[in-house]
């Protein structure tokens, strides 16, 4: 996970299980920290019947914030966590040529 | 005011002397219950470190015919089921209700089966249909406590286990305990956490975080945090995910504390929910799902205003379930209560909430 910057936004670039793309704009939506300067790795799972048995989905890219420990998911910037409806916002990003493109839209660069 | 039915979760029947059990035990208990030679008193509940100054008891709930409040039916038919028009009242002991503090679990876990045989035969034989009673579980060996729930859970007039007291020193969510919450769940039975049961000596543990209160106010006062720890306990290690047709009915530590730990037990779970990935809820979701919580003692707000508010912030009126704690010191009176809480609520939190969580409606 790489920290950019675009102007006055700043946008995380995760690279994932190879050749997925995701871009996350760089404020955590719990308090406003700087949610991409956490940790990236797949998501904990567990079954209450075992919990022993502590496992990892490797199809879910998880950014946890640098300040509390919220955890979003990479690719549509959902809380992981159940019954949080809070979201980082997430960017189209695509690669051309071998140089990532982030497609801000409105945003003020 | 409500001029309906009521069903009070929390009413402490006690036996009119200990030696009242002597018939129930084995007689290998017998015998070490009695080797004293009757000079010393039968060791059924160790001595508290905090005693109230007052005694525990209402002054006027002593039976004239001798023996400790809540052993005389005709009393409490006169000051707490007549006139409080209980339709279904729970019983959960007196002075057992804290056998699990003793030290010996072994001891601990026949008293258990006595007090329940006792409370069975001399409460629940049906003649006063009102009363319903609760499965008291010496839990120090949980297994054990599982097996008595099982044995007794059947009794038609049996709609409790009964967790009053901390016998192993985890909180209710830890794994040790599991075993009963299978037993419950299987049996289609509440478990019920009784307040304030880690006051005792023989427990080497503290009944409040932080260390041990030196006098009986600021045990009380603190009471709550006990049953927070349970809550909490509970709700982190997966108990309802595990057993997801278990209900609780938390008793005795108010409500006032109930958004504080929600709120923050929700914010916590968001930054660490890595540490319990079983967890498919906010922590609040299985509480609103999964427990009840007995009105008893009723905090007394500085105005009604803020005690609406409080009740609003929590929606009390789904999940509070009238007790008395007859005929402890503390008792809620019913016209208080009632004027404590919104006409609108009455029906549910007097009523229908608790049949609903027993299962009676239709029975």
């Amino acid at each position: 996970m790489t920290v950019v910057r675009a102007g006055r936004v700043e946008v995380g670039i995760v690279r994932w299980d190879g050749d997925q793309l995701y871009a996350l704009r760089n404020v955590c939506p719990h308090a406003g920290g700087p949610v991409c300067r956490g940790r990236l790795g797949p998501r904990i799972v567990a079954s209450a019947a075992d919990p022993l048995a502590l496992d990892v989905d490797d199809a879910c890219p998880t950014v946890t914030c640098a300040w509390h420990g919220w955890e979003f998911d990479a690719r549509d910037g959902r809380a992981v966590a159940p019954g949080s409806r809070l979201r980082v916002r997430t960017y189209p990003v695509r690669v051309e040529e071998g140089t990532v493109l982030v497609d801000l839209g409105r945003a003020r660069a | 005011m409500y001029s309906g039915p009521i069903v009070d979760c929390d009413i402490h029947h006690d036996w009119p002397s200990q030696d009242v059990l002597l018939p129930y035990l084995s007689a290998g208990w017998r015998e070490y219950a009695t080797r004293s030679g009757g000079r010393q008193p039968m060791p059924v509940i160790p001595s508290e470190v905090h005693p109230n100054p007052g005694g525990v008891f209402r002054d006027d709930a002593w039976p004239q015919e001798g023996g400790p409040p809540g052993s005389s039916h005709a009393l409490m038919e006169e000051q707490l089921l007549g006139p409080y028009r209980v339709e279904r009242g729970l019983l959960t002991f007196g002075a057992g209700t804290y056998l699990a503090a003793n030290a010996n679990p072994y001891w601990a876990a026949e008293l258990a089966r006595a007090a329940n045989d006792w409370s069975i035969e001399h409460w629940l034989d049906g003649s006063d249909a009102r009363l319903y009673g609760t499965a008291i579980l010496a839990n120090q060996l949980p297994e054990e406590a599982a097996r008595e729930l099982r044995r007794i859970g059947g009794h038609p007039r049996v709609a409790a286990g009964l967790l009053a007291t901390n016998g192993i020193g985890k909180p209710f969510g830890h794994p040790l305990f599991h075993p009963i919450y299978e037993a419950a769940e299987e049996l289609g039975l509440p478990i019920a956490i009784h307040a304030a049961g880690e006051s005792f000596a023989s427990m080497r543990l503290s009944p409040v975080g932080s260390g041990v209160p030196s006098l009986y106010l600021e045990h009380h006062t603190l009471i709550p945090q006990g049953i927070m720890t349970h809550l909490v306990s509970m709700i982190v290690h997966g108990v309802f995910e595990k057993f997801p047709r278990l209900r609780v009915l938390l008793m005795e530590a108010g409500v006032a504390w109930i958004p504080a730990v929600l709120w923050r037990f929700d914010m916590d779970f968001r930054g660490l929910r890595r540490e319990a990935p079983w967890l498919k809820r906010a922590p609040s979701e299985y509480f609103y799902e999964h427990v009840r919580v007995t009105t008893q003692p009723l905090e007394i707000a500085p105005s009604r205003r803020h005690m609406l508010g409080l009740l609003e912030l929590i929606g009390a009126e789904d999940i509070l379930c009238f007790s008395s704690d007859y005929p402890h010191w503390d008792t809620d009176d019913i016209a208080d209560i009632g004027r404590n809480i919104p006409e609108a609520w009455h029906r549910k939190v007097f009523h229908d909430n608790a049949m609903e969580l027993f299962g009676w409606n239709g029975a």
